[in-house]
């Protein structure tokens, strides 16, 4: 490992000097501005510039910005982006050149296949391995989960990503657990991505303008977590015109506007999404209600952003995301027979949810170096109230009110900038660091005891000082550099440090990614990193839920660390319309933490390292990913053959194991077709090794006989349960086949004309009774048997969007 | 506090029942154990657990919305093979006592039976310490010389048509109480037969090695008709005790009845008090019998203090843990510790202190003490008020 992180060392210095080196050469201009979309002024991220006779191009940041620096010279410049009318600018480039860009969707009608770009920073040129883009619009027409469209439910499509059990929202990827991803929401980590314990994601996919994951050859300036990186990129508000979408679904309706504060200078986006199920269900629970019981549940998200370009080389963007799932009950018993009347009150009820904001200020220092500074928060907490209040109707009423709470969560103030500098097209230099403060609550607990209003009691009942900070700092620095025609590397370090409870951890971090031109669409690339995480998920649950606790790596439970390393290969045929990858990774895993076998939840009184095991895992594998881009019909084809085990020295005897979601098959068939321009089609089969499950082989007497009566007859012998090994047992196979008829339609109401689409479809449509979980039972005559419970059989859809 | 803490978990477990939809099969051990929780113990309220219940409805009519929960039966189960089981506990000057019985597939028709032609013996530093013969269904037992400190025992047990087992293990330390205090709380309602006696037991605790200890209060009784003048002794069995000291654990998980945790039997290590003098309190409460009635029961009832090795430890609480546990299919089941290889079981060494409780022994002619042999002798060679207190 050593070794590697010299290596990498020597090539960074090296890439560094070669940016010197360049200096000396002819006089050099740089052309750079911003990429954005004709119709809205969004930023276009990932365009492609590309000048044919340097045969030097140049991709746009996650802002829209671009920089390419060349030898005077008149140049042609082509400018594509997926969904777009390519462009094409003859330059005469004397001096340094200030040209922001804007580009036309295409029309629809327009096959795309017509408007194929010359060439693209695709996946056969770029450096990065590992990392999908998923198409959102393509998304949008796919079948989804009772018609909500769901961003990580179609991350979930993706080689290499498992969803856990049916219709989760979890994300495991590349044989690590749901705490090693790192999903970002316009920069800030959400901590609990899901709704409605873990059913749906708290993302509404309306909001979103891109996302992104990367499973492997981390860049430098990512790290903090093991396993992935999910980047989400909330839109950042129309800045040309006004404009409204909206969906009405079976769980939810959602309602996103945006548009324009000052034209081209200001926008805004605002979206909100709100379960109905509570407001249907009322008629049907109140009939079984007494005592004016109430209840209370529903569950909703908001997201907003405002995006101000101060000057053209100042923009500030401020995002807000808040969610949050409430499920509650109230009811009073009244006795009217004592004198005064006496009431009781009861509530009860929990809700959780995340809250996010971040503040980012784009500022451009030069036409080569673009910095983005961002101040972040987010909070994701989970809270239990009981309350007992007792009323007697006395003039004035004497109260009596006893409250108790349990409160957990993670709250994370932060600061980050990064620097983008791009001095000539070999080089595309990126460095900057972070600071973030953790505050750590797993589970205090109050009581707050008040008598009318004399004041009352407010106490803390948990034992422990258990509500503690730490705080977490980086810095990386990255070079994309072209070292030859074919090849290309990415060289960077990232280095991290936590310090919690008095004791700091370091770890540097080198990560290298490299890519061979093999010929002019074939590429060969390698990847290699370590991550680093100081944080911890504790669950025992094998699903996402409210109740699992996020703690800090401490002075007995160290960080968790992880190496990578990936070979792959990367094709473009028929004209840029495929691509193709292979791809084979082996990941290690150290600092794991499993419950201790029998523990499950930590009560305030005990500490959670008494109840954890460490231990370590690695998974390998090879994943396919041909994916169809443009063209009438899109969609791709992922498959998966991998290994995940674990080892734990107090878990299955010490020996190693087959991780829960040990998956050694794993297929994903996504596809779009457009039937014409008001009808096309969306379908996803999948297809998954079943899980790895632990099952009680046999049954033996329990020893610990205290009674005479086990051994006179007069009691049966007590049994227990005897377990193969840890993960021996697999589930039959999931499979699953998804359909979407989309219907689009001009609609004229008060707003104006806009278009219309009523999707339709089913789940799981050939009703597939797949393995949700095994459990044993009793037979009619009392025999034993092993089910299987399976949760969704075919569940039919129709959701409704509209856009003006 | 703990009503509070129910709800957390009841979220916990109410979300795995929304999304497993099956009837939980309890074990039966489980089952036969409750039935003995003494009713003295306040019933918990019903009103109470609905109002838990309640807090989360919606979250079930979602799941119900979302999809129906169906089940298909066909199911191959896994593979297995029968293996011996051996169950000993050993104490000084006490029988050598081996259960052996056997396993049997999870869902086979057959119960775990005993194998009466097994060879057991006894082995200690290479030599044969003694060959255990069989005395009753699937019990061995042997008297003479007992076990003794700093030695290390291994069993061996073979039968035809199984693996042979073998395991080892020592007597842990002698229980290093110092002091034992009984103090009877009385009542302010004069009518009340409701008796509380708070207990107080001092540990002097050796600090150079982890020690593991077991509480219990165990009662022999006895069912009186003073109309026929008859006595007829009822089977002895554990009492319920309970105590809010941290020492002791985990107990029975009833938040609702009482703020303080109720415990049937409590194993416990020395990690909060280790290498200290460390007192541990806990109470008892009962009914004093009706002076008015004909049929009244009368009860003696005793602290039993052990020191445990530490596979003595594991095995306990493992195997009380699962038995109390319903099967979570979302989290990896619990494994029982065994100590023996080529089977499953458990081997190892205790030792123990009684403290009868000095206001509870009603004289009945004839019963006493002796009686909880047949209650705790059946598998802990533990009779009478055991050896004296230092």
């Amino acid at each position: 490992m050593n070794d590697a992180m010299r290596v990498i060392g020597l090539l960074t210095v090296l890439s560094l000097l070669s940016v010197q080196a360049l200096y000396g050469q002819d006089q050099r201009v740089t052309l750079s501005g911003f990429v954005t979309d004709a119709e809205s002024g969004e930023a276009l991220i990932g365009a492609n510039l590309y000048v044919p006779a340097r045969q030097a191009g140049t991709i746009t940041n996650d802002y829209g910005f671009y920089s390419l620096t060349l030898p005077a010279d008149s140049v042609y410049l082509r400018i594509s982006y997926l969904g777009y009318q390519p462009r094409s600018f003859a330059i005469d480039l004397q001096n340094d050149l200030e040209l922001d860009i804007e580009l036309t969707p295409t029309p629809v009608g327009l096959d795309e296949v017509e408007v194929v770009a010359e060439r693209d920073e695709d996946e056969v040129e770029s450096t990065q391995m590992s990392a999908i883009d998923l198409p959102l619009k393509e998304v949008m027409k796919l079948p989804a989960f009772l018609g909500e469209i769901d961003v990580i439910k179609a991350i979930q499509l993706l080689p290499g990503v498992q969803s856990g059990t049916e219709g989760s929202t979890g994300l495991y990827v590349r044989g690590g657990g749901p705490d090693q991803n790192l999903i970002l929401l316009d920069g800030a980590p959400v901590y609990n991505a899901s709704h409605v314990f873990g059913f749906l994601s708290v993302f509404n996919a309306d909001a979103l303008q891109h996302v992104r994951l990367i499973k492997g050859g981390f860049p430098a300036r990512y790290g903090g977590r093991l396993s992935s990186v999910v980047d989400l990129g909330m839109k950042e508000g129309n800045l040309k015109t006004y404009q409204a979408d909206g969906t009405v679904g079976l769980v939810f309706s959602s309602l996103t506007v945006q548009g324009p504060l000052a034209r081209d200078k200001a926008s805004f986006i605002v979206s909100a999404r709100r379960t109905y199920i509570d407001v249907l269900a009322r008629p049907f629970l109140n009939r079984s209600l007494e005592n004016g019981q109430k209840l209370v549940s529903y569950f909703y998200d908001a997201n907003a952003k405002l995006n101000y370009a101060a000057t053209r080389r100042d923009r500030l963007f401020l995002s807000l995301y808040l969610g949050r799932d409430t499920y509650g009950s109230t009811y009073e018993d009244v006795d009217r027979t004592r004198d005064p009347i006496y009431r009781q009150r009861n509530t009860s009820g929990a809700d959780w949810g995340n809250v996010t904001a971040t503040l980012r200020w784009n500022h451009l220092f030069s036409n080569k170096l673009f910095a983005n500074t961002t101040l972040l928060h987010s909070r994701y907490n989970f809270d239990v109230l009981t309350r007992l209040q007792q009323i007697e109707e006395r003039d004035p009423p004497v109260r009596a009110t006893e409250e108790i709470t349990y409160s957990s969560g993670i709250k994370d103030l932060g600061a980050r900038i990064d620097f983008d500098y791009r001095p000539t097209p070999d080089h595309y230099i990126r460095f900057g660091g972070s600071l973030t403060r953790h505050g750590f609550n797993p589970g205090v607990s109050t009581l707050q005891l008040r008598l009318s209003d004399a004041g009352g009691l407010d106490t803390t009942l948990t034992p422990n000082a258990f509500r503690f900070a730490g705080t977490e700092a980086f810095i990386y620095a990255e070079d994309d550099v072209l070292l030859s025609r074919r090849f290309k590397a990415n060289v960077g370090l990232h280095a991290s440090a936590m310090r919690v409870k008095g004791t700091t951890y370091t770890s540097i971090q080198p990560r290298l990614s490299l890519r061979y031109l093999l010929r002019p669409r074939w590429s060969l690339k390698a990847s290699f990193g370590t991550m680093q995480q100081y944080l911890h998920l504790l669950t025992n649950t094998g699903i996402n839920l409210p109740t699992d606790l996020w703690l800090a790596a401490t002075d007995r439970i160290g960080p968790q660390r992880s190496w990578q390393a990936a070979l792959g290969m990367a094709y473009t045929f028929g004209e840029g319309v495929y691509t193709a990858s292979l791809e084979g990774y082996y990941k290690d895993m150290r600092g794991l933490i499993e419950y201790k076998p029998g523990a499950s939840f930590i009560t305030p009184n005990e500490d959670w390292q008494d109840k954890v095991e460490g231990g370590r895992g690695w998974s390998y594998g090879v994943e396919l990913f041909v994916q169809k881009k443009r063209g009438r019909t899109t969609g791709w084809l992922g498959y998966t053959l991998s290994w995940s085990r674990r080892l734990f020295g107090g878990l299955n005897d010490g020996e190693a194991f087959p991780y829960r979601y040990d998956r050694r098959h794993d297929v994903s068939l996504v596809v779009t077709h457009k039937l014409n321009d008001r009808l096309d089609l969306g379908a996803t089969w999948i297809y998954g090794t079943g899980q790895a499950v632990t099952l009680a082989a046999s049954r033996f007497a329990d020893g610990r006989l205290l009674d005479v009566r086990y051994f006179d007859g007069t009691l049966p012998l007590p049994e227990l349960r005897l377990y193969g090994e840890r993960g021996g047992y697999r589930m039959g196979a999931y499979h699953r086949f998804d359909v979407a008829l989309n219907w689009h339609f001009d609609t004229v109401v008060l707003l104006g004309e806009g278009e219309s689409t009523l999707s339709m479809g089913a789940y799981n449509l050939y009703s597939r009774k797949n393995p949700f979980y095994l459990f044993t039972t009793r037979g009619p005559n009392g025999e034993r048997l092993y089910k299987q419970a399976s949760l969704f059989p075919i569940l039919p859809f129709i959701s409704y969007r509209f856009h003006f | 506090m703990k009503r509070l803490l129910y709800s957390v978990l009841m979220l916990q477990q109410l979300t795995q029942k929304i999304l497993g939809c099956h009837r939980e099969e309890r074990s039966d051990v489980a089952i036969s154990h409750r039935r003995r929780f003494p009713r003295e113990i306040a019933a918990p309220s019903s009103r109470a657990r609905n109002d838990i219940l309640w807090v989360f409805p919606i979250a079930l009519l979602t799941a119900l919305l979302l999809g129906a929960c169906e089940t298909v039966v066909d199911v191959k189960p896994p593979p297995h093979e029968d293996r011996l089981v051996a169950q000993s506990f050993f104490t000084p000057d006490s029988l050598w006592v081996v259960r052996v019985t056997h396993t049997v597939g999870y869902t086979s028709p057959e119960s775990p039976g005993f194998v009466d032609d097994a060879t057991v013996e006894i082995w200690e530093e290479g030599h044969l310490r003694a060959q255990v013969a069989w005395a009753d269904s699937g019990t061995y037992a042997i008297a003479g010389s007992g076990p003794v400190m700093d030695q290390r025992y291994t069993l061996r047990v073979s039968a035809p048509g199984y693996p042979s087992l073998e395991g080892s293990d020592a007597l842990p330390r002698p229980v290093p109480v110092t002091a034992f205090n009984e103090t009877i709380v009385q009542s302010e309602d004069t009518t009340s037969r409701r008796q509380l006696t708070r207990l107080k037991i001092t540990l002097d605790d050796p600090p150079d090695v982890a020690n593991y200890y077991g509480l219990m209060v165990v009662q022999a009784r006895w069912l009186e008709d003073r109309a026929m003048g008859q006595v007829t002794p009822l089977p002895p069995s554990l009492f319920i005790f309970e105590s809010d000291d941290l020492a002791l654990g985990e107990g029975e998980f009833d938040f609702l009845d009482t703020e303080k945790t109720l415990y049937r039997e409590a194993f416990f290590t020395d990690g909060l008090f280790n290498g200290s003098t460390y007192t541990l309190d806990f109470d008892v409460q009962y009914d004093t019998p009706d002076p008015n009635a004909d049929v009244v029961v009368r009860r003696v009832l005793a602290v039993v203090l052990l020191s445990v090795s530490e596979d003595f430890f594991r095995y306990w609480k493992t195997a009380g843990r699962q038995s109390f546990s319903n099967e979570n299919p979302f989290a990896e089941p619990l494994r029982v510790h065994s100590n023996l290889t080529g089977g499953f079981g458990v081997f190892a060494g205790f030792q123990y202190r009684v403290f009868p409780l000095g206001a509870s022994t009603v004289n009945v002619a004839g019963y006493g003490l002796s009686d909880l042999c047949g209650l705790v002798g059946s598998t802990l060679p533990i009779c009478g008020a055991g050896p004296p207190v230092r």
